[in-house]
């Protein structure tokens, strides 16, 4: 399976997913004007990836802002890797947020209380 | 159903000329594209890296910003022959930051908007973080958000909404939704 690699942009993060590695990074802003439309590939690799996937999935994710649209995005792509967790796969969800920032740890922990997946919150210096 | 408070009128050129004796940070009227948001954008969070000490939370300035100019930008209506027609004007104040955003309705969307701030103003911190994540896990949703935008604000903003309502043309109403930071 090919790996997945989006370049960030000023308004979506960048995303790198190897399947060989079983790492997902997720990184940067999350504001489009249309987040279905951005997340849509993603969720689609992610499907495909639980067909098969590593015995451990790592997620990176460290995110500056994300609107709205893409919170609901973002929990359908937690949602996709909490299959892979019910399927007897190890999932991990490193959740990063700069320190001061409580608006990023609330809506970490936020998703922390819907998807059953362990979640790490990472302080980052900003 | 809720008292619809609605205000007499609003003339928007006015409104968007009256910096309120601070310094004007930026504004804007016209249609809301999604360059229109980038630069509003870009401009509040040039301007409050350098002015880091004019509010306590910077980052939830550009968020809150972010989620309303992006809601005019799905939701505005026409307004004299322009399409997604939205204003925004954000001023820097002795004792803080204004941000104000203004955007055209309909009468039945007023009124159901004016509900929605009504009973989101007199939920507690707890109660909006609650009402926040059953509206996120809730499985239905748009680009536009699904109706998690302005509790996400209220959330964020740890204050009440404040909201006016003018009536414009016949079934239409101009919607003002003001914002203070410190």
């Amino acid at each position: 399976m090919d790996p997945i690699v989006i370049e960030s942009t000023p308004k979506t993060p960048a995303v790198n997913f190897n399947a060989s590695t079983g790492v997902l990074e997720i990184k940067g802003r999350s504001i489009p004007e249309n987040s279905i439309e951005f997340y849509r590939h993603l969720i689609e690799w992610i499907e495909k990836y639980g067909m098969s996937p590593q015995p451990k999935t790592v997620v990176n994710i460290q995110l500056e802002y994300f609107n709205t649209s893409s919170s609901k995005c973002i929990l359908d792509v937690f949602k996709r890797l909490e299959a892979i967790a019910n399927n007897g796969h190890d999932v991990v969800i490193n959740w990063h947020y700069e320190e001061d920032d409580e608006d990023m740890l609330e809506a970490g922990e936020d998703y922390q209380s819907i998807i059953k997946v362990p979640f790490k919150m990472i302080e980052v210096e900003s | 159903m809720l008292k619809f408070e609605q205000h007499r009128t609003l003339q928007v050129d006015d409104w968007i000329n009256d910096n309120y004796k601070g310094k004007v940070v930026y504004y804007y009227k016209g249609s809301i594209s999604a360059e229109v948001v980038s630069k509003c954008i870009d401009t509040l969070e040039t301007y409050l890296k350098e002015n880091s000490t004019l509010i306590t939370k910077p980052k939830t300035a550009v968020s809150v910003a972010i989620e309303i100019i992006q809601n005019i930008f799905h939701h505005g209506m026409q307004y004299y022959g322009v399409e997604k027609f939205g204003a925004v004007k954000i001023i820097h104040l002795p004792k803080g930051l204004q941000m104000e955003f203004l955007n055209v309705l309909t009468k039945d969307k007023a009124i159901l908007l004016n509900e929605r701030i009504q009973q989101i103003n007199v939920l507690s911190k707890d109660e909006l973080k609650k009402l926040h994540l059953l509206i996120l896990s809730n499985n239905e949703y748009s680009n536009k958000g699904g109706g998690l935008g302005l509790v996400d604000v209220a959330k964020k903003l740890n204050s009440k909404l404040i909201a006016e309502f003018y009536p414009f043309e016949k079934n239409n109403y101009i919607y003002l939704l003001k914002i203070f930071l410190t």
